[in-house]
């Protein structure tokens, strides 16, 4: 190829790029791709924590926190929803919290009560929703879970005082809780770590978004961190070791897809850029 | 006296007697520290402020370094955390009015004075109160009708039904979706600015690859005939050479401690920058306006 | 006629339209956009304002003083009301007062923060004792002294990158020293590293953001994408 054709594989138009990327994510939506995928270390000792608290210590209460919106719905929400199908398989009580004003919201009516009638699970019985609370109030909250669980939460969502559930009979403090699993695209994790952790216990099992995951691998070093799972590729995983297969495992062949994709655009990018630079370097001469 | 004080500042169910009297104390008691606060002179200012602040890190600081009653784990300021909670929560949301403020002047006065684009500011109004009125209906009774049936077109509405509309239909799929546009720009920029030039570049780009390659499917199979486990049932030491577990041992070796000293490196900016607001030692723009 | 009636479906029906409009900016600004852009913008902030009065300022404001007889809570509002200063000249001066007690509430923790988080992080680096000495071997393991000399291999490795990133992060003004310097530019090479696995994973997200809409639109409204 000459300069000109070069130059014109440089400056062609970025929808074309667009339409091809639209393509490449819809091809394997309706004809799913199945390769094998292993699910990583960070991902089965998620699964693998949540297994043993429902073997040693199925009376502990889980809470499931949330700083999500649906702003990044395509990872998250599938991650909470393979996370909350695994505790109702095993009968686990959990308690959803919320940093997140439209978090609770979604979380409740989109993700837990379709899968609570799935599993046959009950409101106050089984779970309990303890609501939203403002950044503003996060330190107080986070540090007054630690000692006093009723005293610092006080109401469910709905305004009920949260002693009259019977899944809350028993539960205090820190000691009474399995494990803390954390949802969440923001920095979240240093919170928790911070004011209500200590020496992993209970277990903290974190489930970001794929981009902010590099960031947190020290604290699965220190074993401050139980486990994690990496956005959707953790979600697809999760679905993976439960059996489930939903949106997880679907987008796993479209994220390949993609990869792909992306992996050529740079290449072809690169020889163009080099060879639009060696060939006009010629033509000076 | 601590007695009378709790006495003074017990709950009232039922307004009992001086109930009314005690809210408009307490807020003319309030107002009067403002006033006064307000009457200080100019350049006693900074100094106000930068107690205010002292004072609200002073409880943390304190409940922390405090020493604890070794049977409960507390000292005699933990047992308040909850009364920190509800105060920050409510004065923090006060704070709401902020942003529904500035977004209201700016689109009502585009509509009052029609200038280009006011239809968008109607939508924007028409939407901001449907929001508003049917969240709050749901939330107060959301069984009540909002639109009745026509029989043979469309069933009754209730608020319920209608704050689902808005709030599932309409605000977290526009969510989503102002979101993903990202995606798009991400495969532009990979085409076009994504340029290896540099041994920095290259080495960014190489775990780039080993992280995307070794997290699908895709990638995991053009290692796969690697087995992990050899004929006589033992581990394999080759199968470190998989795909997948490169990028296991690069995120766990290598990404691992980068991020640690990163995260060193954090900590000291944090405490640095915590102890300087909190002992309002910071400088810049914000903190040396003429008050 | 049943899938009509699905597609007509007012909630999947605003949705959709919703997502079509917002993902075709990136072809061409259009009025499609700019209309749903404000309808996104208007139920946000109505969201926002009622959310916040029907979960904090009833519970824990309203019907605390009102129901509960708290009286004590309405001192709060002239507190809340420190914040309207920014829009006079006279009392802008006031919000900084209420906005400086919030940065004292977060600066204050950061002690705790400190112990909590990170002390584990320094004393698992730098106690030789717990990274460069390897575990006794597991009976019965054919690959025993592999494992072993992998394991101390890998932590002065680990090691190592902890000290150059600290080393690049501490000595960033200018440097003479050459030792220092080296070790840095190692720093410098390794952050690089760190930062392609966060650029790996960004676009995971990013594309998974978009593959959700895409199986929204496919799936959940279209039912042309079975399963």
């Amino acid at each position: 190829m000459n300069t000109n054709q070069w130059n014109r594989l440089q400056t062609i138009d970025r929808r074309v790029i667009y339409a091809i990327l639209l393509v490449v994510i819809l091809i394997p939506l309706f004809f799913p791709i199945t390769l094998p995928t292993f699910p990583s270390k960070q991902s089965r000792n998620f699964y693998d924590t949540i297994e043993k608290i429902a073997k040693d210590s199925p009376d502990k209460i889980v809470i499931v926190d949330g700083w999500w919106s649906p702003s990044t719905r395509g990872e998250n929400q599938w991650q909470a929803q393979a996370i909350i199908t695994h505790l109702m398989m095993r009968h686990l009580h959990f308690a959803i919290l919320s940093f997140d004003t439209q978090n609770n919201t979604v979380t409740q009516s989109q993700i837990v009560e379709p899968l609570a009638k799935k599993y046959g699970y009950v409101y106050g019985k089984d779970y309990v929703n303890w609501g939203f609370r403002p950044l503003a109030a996060f330190v107080p909250v986070a540090k007054g879970l630690v000692i006093d669980i009723p005293g610092t939460i006080k109401k469910d969502y709905k305004g009920t005082p949260i002693t009259q559930f019977p899944v809350m009979k028993g539960i205090k403090t820190r000691s009474d809780v399995g494990a803390l699993i954390e949802i969440t695209p923001s920095a979240s994790a240093e919170g928790w770590l911070g004011m209500f952790e200590k020496n992993n216990s209970p277990p903290f099992l974190f489930a970001p978004t794929a981009v902010m995951a590099p960031t947190y691998y020290p604290y699965l070093d220190t074993g401050q961190m139980a486990g994690m799972l990496t956005g959707i590729k953790g979600a697809g995983d999760y679905e993976g070791l439960l059996g489930t297969h939903s949106f997880g495992s679907r987008a796993a062949g479209a994220l390949s897809l993609v990869y792909a994709l992306i992996i050529a655009l740079i290449v072809l990018g690169n020889i163009g850029y080099y060879a639009t630079r060696a060939a006009s370097r010629k033509e000076d001469r | 006296m601590l007695h009378t004080l709790q006495h003074f500042f017990a709950p009232m169910p039922g307004h009992g007697a001086w109930y009314f009297e005690k809210l408009a104390l307490g807020l003319l008691f309030m107002f009067a520290i403002l006033g006064a606060l307000q009457l200080a002179p100019r350049r006693a200012r900074k100094g106000i402020i930068a107690f205010f602040t002292f004072l609200g890190g002073a409880y943390y600081a304190a409940e922390f370094f405090w020493p604890t009653n070794s049977a409960t784990n507390q000292n005699f300021l933990t047992p308040y955390q909850d009364t920190v909670a509800g105060l920050a929560s409510v004065v923090g949301s006060f704070a709401i009015g902020l942003g529904v403020i500035s977004l209201l002047q700016n689109h009502t006065r585009q509509l009052a004075r029609r200038r280009p684009g006011w239809g968008y500011s109607a939508i924007f109004l028409v939407f901001f109160l449907a929001m508003t009125v049917f969240g709050l209906m749901n939330a107060y009774s959301a069984k009540s009708t909002v639109i009745p049936a026509v029989p043979g077109f469309w069933a009754r509405q209730d608020a319920h039904g209608l704050f689902q509309f808005l709030f599932v239909g309409g605000l977290t799929n526009l969510g989503s979706a102002t979101f993903a546009m990202i995606a798009f720009y991400i495969a532009s920029a990979a085409y076009r600015a994504f340029r290896i030039r540099s041994l920095e570049a290259t080495l960014l780009m190489i775990a780039a690859l080993i992280i995307m390659f070794g997290s699908v499917s895709f990638g995991t199979w053009l290692t796969h005939g690697i087995h992990p486990v050899l004929a006589d049932g033992s581990e394999n030491p080759w199968a470190n050479l998989r795909i997948e577990n490169i990028a296991q041992w690069l995120m766990l070796q290598v990404n691992t401690p980068a991020q640690r000293g990163i995260l060193f490196g954090l900590t000291l900016g944090l405490l640095a920058t915590s102890l300087r607001y909190w002992l309002s030692l910071e400088r810049g723009a914000y903190f040396e306006k003429e008050l | 006629m049943e899938y009509i009636r699905h597609l007509f479906n007012p909630i999947l029906l605003f949705g959709a339209l919703g997502t079509m409009a917002i993902l075709s900016l990136v072809f061409k600004e259009n009025r499609f956009y700019r209309v749903f852009e404000h309808v996104f913008l208007g139920l946000a902030l109505g969201y926002d304002l009622e959310f916040t009065w029907t979960t904090i300022l009833r519970p824990l404001f309203w019907d605390a003083m009102v129901r509960d007889g708290q009286w004590a809570w309405v001192m709060t509002v002239p507190v809340g009301l420190m914040f309207y200063g920014i829009y006079t000249q006279r009392f802008t001066w006031m919000s900084r007062v209420v906005f400086g007690i919030f940065f004292g509430l977060n600066a204050g923790a950061v002690f705790q923060d400190f112990a909590g988080r990170v002390v584990p992080q320094v004393t698992k680096s730098f106690l030789p004792s717990k990274s460069l000495i390897p575990p006794p071997p597991i009976p019965g393991d054919p690959h025993a002294l592999l494992h072993q000399i992998s394991f101390v291999l890998n932590n002065f490795l680990f090691l190592g990158i902890v000290v150059s990133v600290l080393v690049y992060f501490l000595f960033a003004f200018e440097q003479k020293n050459k030792a220092v310097l080296r070790t840095a530019q190692i720093g410098r090479w390794v952050l690089m590293f760190a930062f392609g696995a966060i650029f790996g994973s960004t676009i995971m997200t990013r594309m998974a953001l978009l593959i959700d809409r895409m199986y929204f639109i496919f799936h959940d409204w279209l039912r042309l994408v079975k399963g």
